[in-house]
């Protein structure tokens, strides 16, 4: 337990030994991928069709929006490069599949169907469609582990996108919660105040939400106020989640 | 070496059923089926299963849960020691008794997985978690049909 915890070159060893446990992760979620096929091929015309409208009337939505984004994106990196600032735009992404196994519920971490063959590395950020996931923590050369941002040991350096201040969220465990370390009692946060990564960190890109704010207690008793916060990214109920390859700015 | 490989695969089985995916307040209550096929195993060929297969066990185990190498090993070789001690009686007690030693041995093996999460990890604060040696020994007297109809077949 001493040597897990604390040698950094045991990873490797760790990393090994998942791949006879993979083949068992594998076989685990097979049926439960196999019920998703059989429901998709099962599924009628009539339904498809009116997903195929929805998808449609929503593809039309998110071009406009993305028009709009473009010219931003185009606006900003200009004016970026007139600042000299090096802030990357683009990045490399990879959709994995969660795998359909449980770990103890007292671990907070899901595992993921794309491992080092598929270049996956320790530290990556994970995000999910509307949020940040998470960080790999363990890769095996076909799965992965990764650490939730509701994980105790889970900590990722947020900024407030109404004004700007900098705080560092940590999970709280298992309330699918996070809290804010170290706010004076005067900081400027309300509730529905929505935290995005503020991209300081080594780990995780800029801009992608985080949390939002639900609860503040404020006491003249404590030396910090308590704000926790509603995790963006559905933790437990997405399936696909986004891989990105994030080169910290040099 | 039949024996072994039937043995090798009950514990596969047990493993299956440990990463089956459940719903949140389910995966609370799931019986510890594999700290329950080693009490069986252990009661049942003292000689041949021993301590040293509780502790590999229980790194299996880590592996698939992804806990701190070596917490499941050390509290599995605990229950094993102790279902070592008392395997000759174990064997002669009636099912009810047998269900009341499992839930303390299983309730002993969650208090130790208490411990090391509070050194390590973050505690359990589900309530539900002290319940799962209730569903444990509920399953328990299943789990000894299953298994002994399964040695009669194999005749190990």
């Amino acid at each position: 337990m001493v040597v897990d915890r604390h040698v950094a070159s045991f990873a490797k060893v760790r990393a090994v030994l998942t791949v006879p446990i993979a083949s068992l992760q594998y076989i685990v979620s097979w049926p439960v991928h196999f019920i998703d096929q059989v429901k998709n091929a099962m599924s009628t015309h009539q339904d498809l069709v009116e997903e195929n409208l929805q998808l449609q009337a929503e593809q039309l939505l998110l071009k406009s929006q993305l028009q709009r984004l473009l010219m931003i994106e185009s606006e900003n990196s200009h004016l970026k490069a007139l600042l000299r600032s090096s802030t990357q735009v683009k990045e490399k992404v990879l959709i994995a599949k969660l795998m359909a196994v449980d770990t103890e519920p007292f671990t907070r971490q899901v595992t993921l169907n794309k491992g080092s063959h598929a270049g996956v590395y320790v530290g990556q950020p994970v995000l999910e469609a509307t949020g940040v996931l998470g960080q790999v923590i363990e890769v095996g050369p076909f799965t992965s582990r990764v650490m939730l941002i509701t994980d105790i040991h889970s900590g990722i350096s947020v900024s407030n996108s109404r004004n700007d201040m900098r705080f560092i969220a940590t999970g709280e465990g298992y309330a699918n919660r996070l809290r804010l370390l170290y706010v004076a009692q005067t900081a400027d946060v309300k509730i529905g105040d929505i935290f995005v990564t503020s991209g300081l960190s080594k780990h995780y890109p800029e801009g992608y939400p985080v949390g939002k704010v639900i609860s503040i207690i404020k006491g003249s008793s404590q030396p910090f106020a308590t704000i926790l916060l509603q995790p963006a990214a559905h933790l437990e109920s997405s399936r696909e989640v986004l891989l990105v390859w994030h080169k910290p700015h040099a | 070496m039949r024996s072994y490989a039937a043995i090798a695969f009950s514990f596969l089985v047990a493993f299956i059923l440990t990463i089956l995916p459940m719903p949140d307040w389910l995966g609370w209550l799931r019986p510890t089926w594999v700290l329950m096929l080693l009490i069986y195993w252990i009661a049942e060929l003292p000689y041949r299963i021993n301590m040293g297969v509780a502790w590999v066990v229980g790194f299996v185990v880590d592996l698939l849960n992804g806990s701190v190498l070596g917490e499941h090993a050390l509290a599995y070789v605990i229950i094993a020691y102790g279902v070592i001690k008392i395997s000759h009686q174990f064997r002669m007690y009636p099912m009810l008794q047998q269900s009341l030693s499992v839930f303390v041995f299983i309730l002993i093996y969650q208090g130790i997985l208490y411990f090391i999460q509070g050194f390590v990890n973050a505690l359990p604060q589900n309530g539900l978690y002290w319940f799962s040696p209730v569903t444990s020994m509920v399953f328990w007297p299943w789990v000894v049909v299953i298994l002994h109809d399964y040695r009669y077949r194999l005749r190990i």
